[in-house]
């Protein structure tokens, strides 16, 4: 079965059961609309004897709610808007501003409210005694008795809801809070103030609250066409509780050690990341890194009100082989310079390759030894190669697996 | 007395007509019931429900003149009431646009979602139970949902009626379907 054929068929069979008074106090309304009724003429009399003094009560009871309502006025809310620039003309109005007394509620509780200017239909229908029974915007002329109606059916001195909700009353700094109106009408003007010198004029604005604190936020609303102004503050402030500051440097020696400096501020505990497994909560640390690559290196701080903030810098680490490539010798038998290859002291710990080319490009001298430098022959001959200038490749390989590759040229002199 | 009985219906609204008090209060007692039921869909509360079933009856009473007898009283008596209640919504306007949404679903064509239920399940649930949970549903959805499914107008005939965009009428009953059936499933839980 489907949803609307349940309902409908639930909803056609209720019905509430019939009371007495309604009738009884329906007679009164009806012997005044229908004039033909032949008897009852000293009922009839009563009767609007009755609806005078029920009209009578009935505004008694609606004006003094206004002023039950309608009692706080904060006339700087004028200056709010003025300085914002909204309404210009809003000055020679009242302007009154409700202080609700259910702060923080619900919106779906508040769904069903009506602005006070509707809601008094209760004494409307009394009012139709008089009139022609027109269409229903009678509770609107109840309402703007006082005040000349507009246009837009909504009256001059009509409220609309300045209830809202937000998404968030609490968190860790810079805090984004959003903000929900309950008013659901489109003709409102909204002006928003954060409570942290901030204002919007949005629908359902979204504000970062930066710095750390507790901020009162604050809506005003009014109709586009009416000139009263509606404020509520909200009851549950908005506490943005402090974040650590974070920060971190690191220096490194020649040796690919780094030095990681905490420069955090305002927290309680820290957590350094190096890669994805190494973590430490020391202040300050130190790592050697032998590999040569990019290292993520993560530092978050915690403080006592939960809050936490990270920072990650990657370090780009690069490990060099370091060894010095003359370039030039002199292949002539006199002891001095006789042969080409690199000069360090670790050489020996790395995998080694010494490639020499000639100018055209043809290798000419290839080893694996790196105690095995070219003396300037052909490889495989035993005739030296020319006097001129030779390129040469060096790859190195440590026990990490880290490869450089160096290249250069050298001249081969003779004399 | 017999109000399916169309010579006897005839006779109570000539009386009616002619100021017979006695004939109007039977009208009234018969039919209170079942239009403050009508009035509570679209009202907010129970108090402002009773204050538009009173309006609404005055109006029948004035208009009665005009039943001509073809269809039923109570189907005459309800239009009354339903155009009444709409009017007085229509009037509060605002509230009839829901959220900023209903601007997304302008030109969209809203999937009306068939919501299936189960009948057995379901029967648990009491008509004075549900005329409440649908009081719950925003006046926006409550009012669309309320004409397009116990009324049976269409959404074209919706957005006129209610000067709101076809495609908000169709959001707001796909959205109120969903909402009931979601409250409906929570109280069986209970």
């Amino acid at each position: 079965m489907k949803l609307e054929e349940f309902v409908k068929q639930k909803v056609d069979n209720h019905e509430f059961a019939y009371d007495e008074d309604s009738w009884t106090q329906f007679e009164k309304q009806l012997s005044n609309v229908s004039p033909r009724a032949k008897s009852h003429r000293g009922l009839k009399i009563s009767a609007s004897v009755a609806v005078v003094l029920v009209v009578v009560i009935a505004s008694y009871f609606l004006i003094n709610s206004d002023e039950i309502k309608q009692t706080n006025i904060v006339t700087n809310v004028k200056n709010v808007f003025q300085q914002e620039g909204i309404i210009a003309n809003a000055t020679t109005q009242q302007e009154e501003v409700v202080e609700k007394s259910n702060l923080h509620v619900n919106c779906l509780e508040k769904n069903n409210e009506i602005v006070n200017s509707v809601s008094s239909i209760k004494n409307a229908d009394k009012l139709t005694i008089n009139d022609e029974i027109s269409s229903a915007n009678v509770p609107i002329k109840k309402a703007c008795e006082n005040n000349q109606p507009l246009k837009s059916g909504i009256c001059n001195n009509a409220i609309p809801s300045a209830d809202f909700t937000t998404n968030l009353t609490e968190g860790c700094q810079p805090l984004q809070v959003k903000f929900f109106p309950c008013e659901k009408s489109d003709s409102v003007i909204f002006l928003w103030n954060f409570g942290d010198g901030t204002s919007s004029t949005e629908r359902t604005p979204s504000h970062i609250y930066k710095d750390n604190g507790e901020f009162t936020a604050m809506l005003t609303v009014k109709y586009y066409t009416s000139s009263k102004l509606n404020t509520m503050l909200s009851e549950k402030s908005i506490i943005v509780k402090s974040t650590p500051e974070i920060d971190f440097e690191y220096l490194t020696d020649n040796n690919n050690t780094y030095k990681f400096n905490n420069l955090s501020e305002n927290y309680s505990r820290l957590e350094w990341t190096l890669g994805v497994s190494e973590i430490s909560a020391d202040e300050n640390i130190e790592k050697q890194f032998t590999k040569t690559g990019k290292y993520p290196v993560k530092l978050t701080a915690f403080n006592e009100n939960g809050c936490t903030n990270t920072k990650t810098k990657s370090i780009n680490v690069d490990i060099k082989h370091d060894y010095f490539v003359p370039n030039v010798f002199v292949p002539n038998g006199d002891g001095r310079n006789e042969n080409f290859g690199p000069i360090g002291e670790n050489l020996e710990q790395y995998e080694y390759k010494l490639y020499i080319y000639n100018k055209f490009g043809e290798l000419i001298y290839e080893t694996n030894d790196v105690n095995k430098p070219w003396d300037g022959k052909i490889q495989g001959t035993n005739q030296y190669a020319d006097f001129g200038v030779y390129a040469w490749i060096i790859v190195t390989k440590d026990k990490f697996d880290n490869t450089n590759k160096k290249q250069g040229s050298v001249t081969l002199l003779k004399n | 007395m017999n109000l399916t009985d169309k010579a006897t219906v005839e006779r109570l609204v000539k009386k009616c007509v002619d100021g017979d008090r006695q004939s109007q209060h039977i009208l009234y007692k018969a039919f209170y019931g079942k239009m403050l039921s009508v009035c509570t869909r679209y009202a907010r509360d129970y108090d402002e429900a009773k204050d538009l079933v009173q309006d609404s009856f005055i109006k029948v009473f004035l208009r009665l003149k005009g039943f001509e007898n073809k269809g039923s009283l109570e189907g005459w008596i309800r239009r009354i009431v339903v155009n009444n209640a709409i009017d007085y919504l229509r009037a509060k306007r605002e509230i009839l646009v829901n959220d900023d949404e209903s601007d997304i679903f302008e030109n969209i064509e809203y999937e009306d979602p068939q919501v299936e239920i189960d009948i057995e399940k379901y029967k648990a649930l009491k008509a004075q139970k549900v005329m409440e949970l649908i009081q719950k549903l925003t006046p926006a959805y409550r009012t669309v949902f309320n004409l397009y499914v116990v009324e049976s107008y269409t959404h074209q005939e919706i957005s006129e009626i209610l000067g709101i965009n076809i495609g908000t009428s169709k959001s707001n009953l796909a959205k109120a379907k969903m909402k009931l059936r979601e409250m409906f499933e929570k109280e069986l839980l209970k």
